[in-house]
């Protein structure tokens, strides 16, 4: 009953995500209950009581937790029970029995066919919502793109020095094997370091379907930190992280959290605009899950920025779509976290998320 | 030769490394720095050098180094390296007296062609600057006299004749000071004396 959905995406999540043990059999356990109810009151009952649209609402229920097609099976049980309780309801008259059991029949089809309908258009709402959320990553890239390039040329640049000293190590008299031994590993070090640069950042471009996994969520944060600390070295920003201990695994999709941390230290940095700019990243377990906080010492945001800035299409950035933080909130919140915002004293902001451990809303 | 310095200044290890095997390979001796603060000035004094620099590094801007560092050891030709150079990034390092502007990942060669050019450079300069600190000594042990004599030759054009009777003095005097001037600054001709009074208050 409870298979995935077929579509991914954020509500992919609601099914994806581990549910409660309680959530995961109660839904299903009432659902089957509420049937045989139906299905004995509308048997018991004579011809003139239509209890069988009350399978409507086991359709509804259904959808709550199954997929297309497992929604479909259950809408044509609901239809196959109301057949046969009008075959084993002995009482009443027979016309208004047959009339009854058609509305039935009619209702139930209608609301599983609404059901679908209103299924496929979240489904494709959840992949144009992923989809923004890929372009506002690969935006978030681009921004900070200059710094990912240099960062890169760096291990390229040593490669491309080394092989020419291996060269002349090679061809000299005697040949220097020792040094050309040892230089091969900084050749293969710096290719690694290259290698795990460009990795970071397809993760984040590519296509692939939203994934949860159980993640540490400060490897996670680091992640995201290695590919903005280039920039804020150069702008001088200190960035640090103080990661909490025995935190907790989460069940969470990597790359969606790296954009969430990425997103936010970017804005921290573009608040900076003096030289002894300071951004701090606390992790700490929390009741059910795990706080993290994004602090930075910029200019700050007004008190009533402080209460739209989540909204879509809401920026103080020249040129700014006003995007990220509004797929901030609904991936965090598609998370079964909270994302908030405050002033810090004194000057400054501090984004607070909370991520559960559970990945459903508390 | 052997007495040629590279220094490099990169905040990124590998490439400090890389580099440091690079110069190794063809024999030239190196100074890597993390910083440019870790920079004495000690380490270049008197000797032939080129600097390799970065231009972006954390805290501090390298163009900006470059500029300063540039007005105090004119004779230290520097090759800028950079990850992600942009033009008026490499317009300015230019116009500031930078030799070369080499993007990474570069050539080997490229850089080795660069600092071969420099360390030239760097020796050809401090070679003219040990031959004027040279000729300023040999200025400075002139009697007051003789320089006195020298302004009316380089200056005014005069004849020993007319520096004579513009002294007082007789022309046999005048042309022995003369002759003991040129000796004195190693000048053969007064065309040579007179470049040389030319380079003179060049300094």
């Amino acid at each position: 009953m409870s298979s995935p959905r077929e579509h991914h995406g954020w509500r992919a999540y609601a099914a994806a995500r581990p549910l409660g043990q309680t959530a995961r059999w109660l839904l299903p356990l009432i659902t089957v209950l509420l049937a045989g109810a139906i299905f004995a009151a509308d048997t018991l009952t004579d011809y003139e009581i239509a209890a069988a649209t009350f399978y409507v609402v086991v359709v509804l229920l259904a959808s709550r937790f199954c997929g297309m097609r497992a929604l479909l099976a259950v809408a044509g049980a609901c239809l196959g029970l109301t057949i046969l309780s009008y075959f084993l309801t002995h009482d009443g008259n027979f016309h208004t029995g047959i009339i009854n059991t058609a509305i039935s029949l009619l209702a139930i089809g209608a609301v599983a066919w609404l059901a679908v309908r209103s299924d496929q258009a979240q489904g494709r709402a959840d992949i144009a919502q992923a989809q923004l959320a890929r372009v506002t990553r690969i935006t978030t890239l681009g921004g900070i793109g200059a710094a990912i390039a240099h960062e890169v040329n760096q291990p390229l640049a040593a490669i491309v020095a080394n092989a020419g000293a291996c060269r002349r190590w090679m061809g000299g008299d005697p040949p220097r094997l020792d040094r050309v031994a040892a230089t091969i590993d900084d050749i293969e070090q710096d290719a690694t370091r290259a290698s795990a640069i460009i990795a970071r950042v397809r993760n984040l471009i590519s296509n692939a379907a939203p994934r949860r996994q159980r993640s540490d969520i400060n490897d996670t944060i680091r992640q995201a930190m290695a590919l903005i600390a280039p920039q804020m070295r150069e702008r001088g920003i200190d960035l640090h992280l103080a990661a909490g201990a025995d935190l907790p695994a989460l069940s969470i999709d990597p790359v969606q959290i790296q954009q969430v941390v990425l997103n936010l230290l970017v804005n921290a940095s573009e608040a900076i605009d003096h030289a002894s700019g300071e951004i701090g990243i606390v992790t700490k377990g929390a009741r059910g899950g795990v706080m993290i906080s994004v602090e930075d010492n910029g200019s700050g945001l007004g008190a009533g920025t402080l209460l739209t800035m989540f909204e879509p299409f809401h920026s103080t950035k020249q040129g700014g779509i006003g995007m990220g933080l509004a797929i901030c909130r609904s991936i965090v919140e598609a998370h079964g976290g909270t994302i908030t915002a405050a002033a810090r004293a004194p000057n400054g902001l501090m984004m607070t998320i909370f991520l559960p451990v559970s990945g459903i809303q508390p | 030769m052997s007495d040629d310095l590279v220094v490099v200044i990169d905040d990124d290890v590998s490439v400090r490394r890389a580099l440091g095997n690079l110069l190794d390979s063809v024999g030239l001796t190196h100074l890597a720095c993390a910083a440019p603060e870790d920079l004495s000035e000690a380490d270049l004094a008197g000797r032939p050098a080129c600097l390799v620099l970065d231009v972006r590094m954390p805290g501090c801007n390298g163009l900006d180094f470059h500029e300063a560092f540039a007005a105090r050891h004119p004779e230290v030709p520097v090759i800028f390296i950079t990850g992600h150079g942009d033009v008026p990034m490499s317009v300015r390092a230019m116009k500031a007296g930078a030799i070369e502007f080499l993007t990474k990942p570069f050539r080997e060669q490229d850089l080795l062609d660069a600092i071969y050019a420099g360390l030239a450079q760097s020796r050809q300069r401090l070679a003219r600057e040990a031959e004027h600190d040279d000729l300023r000594r040999r200025h400075a042990s002139l009697s007051p006299r003789e320089c006195e004599v020298m302004a009316m030759i380089v200056d005014e054009g005069l004849q020993s004749k007319q520096i004579a009777a513009k002294l007082g003095l007789s022309e046999i005097t005048v042309k022995l000071c003369r002759g003991s001037l040129m000796k004195k600054l190693g000048a053969a001709s007064p065309v040579d004396l007179g470049m040389m009074a030319e380079r003179l208050k060049g300094a």
